[in-house]
């Protein structure tokens, strides 16, 4: 219990403000002294957990669990870093220790609902679990959050049932909380796997107003304009394809009037795209794009190379038939696709995160 | 000191202490008489004045010497052993093998910091630099005071170096209208109100806060966030209501809110009710509501002003707002002036240490003349010969040093990129932008 010991008290407090490392520096001297005291093991375990040390926070976790077995609070601090740490199995068998030291514990549940959430097979418990912490805590934004992120956890492919019940949770969490930056973002996430990009792409922008240091949101505005670029490098492959095709099938107006056709549509969508995500995210466009390629100079390049690609449809389109010459075309396609096929890859591995 | 010569110069020097030549003819006679320890201080305090002086320079070497004029740190003997006689080990410094002990009674002379005799050393350098080289000023009373003291600085304005807009804007947003009573009655101006200073750490927040208070020639209270809270329920709101209470009773007065982000944080990040019931008190003592604050001039300070509840930014509350940027140059050579000022040194160049330290805080520069020092100290160390500071080592330190304000202004970008809707940032947005940092 926090308020056994003045400085885990105080240290309690300034983890609450988010000041991990001053808390330590509070605990530090106490603990020199009695380095097998339970409420400053779970007290730095937690500080070392919330400055993502996650190895510090099992250990510590593990000595307080060791001085005091009755207290669930370490487990759950020891679990969540294990979680981390990518050591699902013993998270999990922890995190259900902690569940049933303290049944109407929400947190207890919530964490055992997303170590199961990383177990195969275990979907239905960890939605079951998840429920339970909401039914728990009604009233507690990241319980919500919790349920959403179980039905719909990161870099899985899932039923677009499980979609509804992660967008309900989230709405439910901005219904309590609606400056919720992580909920927004999650939220936008579910956009996302709906195919509505330009509503995502809004949401992620949101995301960023209520809390600026929301850096997943920010990396998942990129994965939205990494899809825009994708979609856009099919769209001109296809384009040049078909314009080479048909040249070759008739080299005369007709094979000229497909190619305007399909190079002015090409052009026209592209246009809409920029369009319709300057109006996704009003005064932010320029800010994002600058974002994405600074994160990325992969991304500079292959849009570079998509604007070439577009100026050269035009360009046959334009240009006397004696000036273009099939060969530049084929080359730039060569090139071009070989640093979008890799951008490709790159993106492909990066889905929108939690 | 019996010499009647020497006495009659200490009294000349002490009457005239800008006169060099009249120092150094004093630290001659010094020497001469044996008085190793009180030449040096005045070669030291020569060298203040001239750091470029050949002859005192020589004459500090020759006193640092001692009478046998060798020219090292002489290694007493290890207590408890006898001391050489006849055949003393050679001073300066002798390398030893590791694995060759040195025999019992003779010890040779180490390289290795260890076998440095530190007590010898700082007898040699005690009186070293008495006084400060460049800055007259100062505030020696403001450090180190205990929480809720109520202080009186006699900081001001002037004595913050350079930042020339910072102290434009504070002025007229802030000093003048309380240095003027007629005029601010004339406007109806209330003497309430506060100001929310934010910007990168470590570069004067604080002493800014102080410095206004010197300037109005009111108290100071300094308020950080271990004074407010406290592990029992309540009690941290009744510690806000006590330093109110104690800033009305020495009103005029300046309550300086240190992390004031902490203490007001923006109510959608606490986490607990016990630190949204503090806030609510500090809004209320913030409003005079339960008491009147004419006079009372709160200064907030926040690393990070985009987490402080926007309640306390409304007007009356800490409704102007003040960025303190990493230090401009002058600014920068006045720091490295106040940090050189009490260490020995030599052939300064104050001016070329301030451009190239462009971005660094104030906290930086004294790490850099913390470092600087470290090595001279520990190359007297290694080499047995003490010397004086130079730009060789603020050099090397330099290269080590790196501006801490990085992670700072990383938050900032965000921050200027994605919740500036209202402007609220346009300063810190211009800056960004005019170094390349946006």
């Amino acid at each position: 219990m926090p308020g056994a010991h003045p400085a885990v008290a105080r240290a309690e407090h300034l983890l609450q403000l988010g000041r991990p490392d001053a808390a330590l520096g509070l605990l530090g001297p106490d603990l020199t002294q009695q380095p097998d005291d339970a409420d400053l093991l779970t007290c730095a375990a937690y500080a070392y957990l919330l400055k993502e040390d996650w190895g510090q926070a099992a250990e510590l976790g593990r000595r307080a669990s060791a001085a005091d077995p009755d207290r669930d609070r370490p487990l759950r601090i020891q679990a969540s870093a294990l979680l981390r740490l990518g050591q699902v199995t013993d998270a999990t068998a922890l995190a259900h220790r902690a569940v049933q030291m303290a049944p109407d514990v929400y947190n207890s549940h919530l964490l055992y609902a997303q170590c199961l959430s990383g177990i195969p097979r275990s979907h239905e418990h960890a939605m079951a679990e998840a429920r339970r912490s909401v039914e728990l805590a009604p009233r507690e934004p990241s319980a919500h959050i919790g349920l959403a992120q179980v039905a719909y956890p990161p870099e899985k492919i899932i039923s677009p049932r499980r979609l509804d019940v992660a967008e309900q949770a989230l709405q439910r969490a901005l219904a309590l909380d609606p400056q919720n930056s992580v909920a927004m973002n999650e939220l936008a996430r579910v956009r996302l796997r709906r195919s509505k990009r330009f509503g995502a792409m809004t949401g992620f922008s949101d995301a960023l107003t209520a809390d600026p240091q929301n850096q997943t949101a920010l990396r998942n505005t990129g994965v939205v304009l990494g899809g825009f670029l994708k979609f856009a490098h099919v769209l001109i492959l296809a384009a040049m394809l078909v314009s080479l095709v048909a040249l070759d099938l008739d080299a005369g107006v007709g094979g000229r009037i497909a190619q305007a056709v399909v190079s002015v549509g090409v052009v026209g969508v592209v246009v809409w795209f920029v369009v319709r995500v300057r109006m996704a995210v009003p005064r932010r466009f320029q800010v994002f794009l600058r974002e994405f390629a600074r994160r990325d100079r992969w991304a500079v390049a292959w849009a570079g190379c998509l604007a070439a690609a577009v100026l050269l449809l035009l360009g046959a389109l334009l240009l006397p038939a004696d000036a273009r010459g099939d060969a530049d075309v084929s080359a730039l396609v060569v090139v071009a696709g070989g640093v979008f096929c890799r951008r490709m890859w790159i993106v492909s591995r990066r889905r929108p995160r939690s | 000191m019996s010499n009647p010569l020497i006495e009659s110069l200490t009294r000349a020097v002490e009457a005239a202490p800008g006169d060099v030549p009249l120092r150094l003819h004093l630290a001659e006679l010094l020497v001469a008489a044996g008085q190793q320890d009180a030449a040096i201080t005045q070669c030291a305090v020569a060298l203040q004045h001239e750091p470029g002086n050949v002859a005192a320079r020589a004459l500090m070497g020759r006193a640092m010497a001692g009478p046998d004029g060798g020219t090292s740190v002489t290694p007493p003997p290890p207590e408890g052993t006898a001391a050489p006689a006849a055949a003393a080990p050679p001073v300066g410094p002798q390398p030893t093998p590791p694995s060759d002990p040195p025999a019992y009674g003779a010890p040779a002379p180490d390289s290795s910091p260890v076998s440095f005799d530190w007590t010898m050393a700082e007898s040699d350098v005690s009186e070293v630099a008495p006084e400060r080289m460049f800055v007259a000023g100062g505030d020696e009373q403001a450090t180190d005071v205990p929480a809720w003291d109520v202080e009186r600085t006699s900081l001001t304005l002037k004595d913050v170096g350079g930042m020339s807009q910072v102290k434009d804007r504070l002025t007229a947003a802030f000093i003048a209208p309380m240095q003027n009573p007629e005029l601010r009655k004339l406007y109806g101006k209330s003497l309430r109100g506060g100001m929310l200073l934010y910007g990168p750490p470590g570069c004067g927040k604080t002493f800014i806060g102080r410095a206004i208070a010197g300037e109005l020639g009111a108290h100071f209270i300094n308020v950080g966030l271990a004074d407010v809270l406290d592990m029992y329920i309540g009690a941290s709101e009744r510690n806000v209501a006590d330093i109110f209470r104690l800033a009305r009773a020495n009103a005029p007065v300046v309550v300086f809110l240190d992390e004031v982000d902490a203490l007001g944080q923006k109510r959608s990040l606490t986490r607990s009710s016990g630190m949204r019931t503090t806030v609510n008190q500090l809004l209320t003592e913030l409003d005079g509501i339960s008491g009147q604050n004419e006079g009372v001039f709160v200064v907030g300070a926040t690393n990070q002003p985009w987490d402080v509840d926007p309640a306390l930014r409304r007007p009356g509350r800490l409704d102007r707002t003040l960025l303190v940027l990493p230090p401009d140059q002058p600014a920068r050579e006045s720091i490295f002036r106040h940090h050189l000022a009490q260490r020995p040194v030599e052939g300064i160049d104050l001016g070329w240490l301030a451009k190239s330290t462009d971005g660094f805080s104030g906290a930086d520069i004294a790490h850099v003349c913390e470092t600087a020092s470290e090595k001279a100290l520990m190359e007297g160390v290694r080499t047995g010969v003490i010397r004086m500071i130079q730009m060789k080592d603020l050099k090397a330190a330099l290269a080590e040093v790196r501006p801490s304000t990085g992670p700072w202004f990383d938050s900032a970008r965000n921050v200027v990129q994605f919740a500036n809707e209202d402007g609220t940032y346009n300063e810190l947005r211009d800056y960004m932008k005019k170094n390349r940092k946006l």
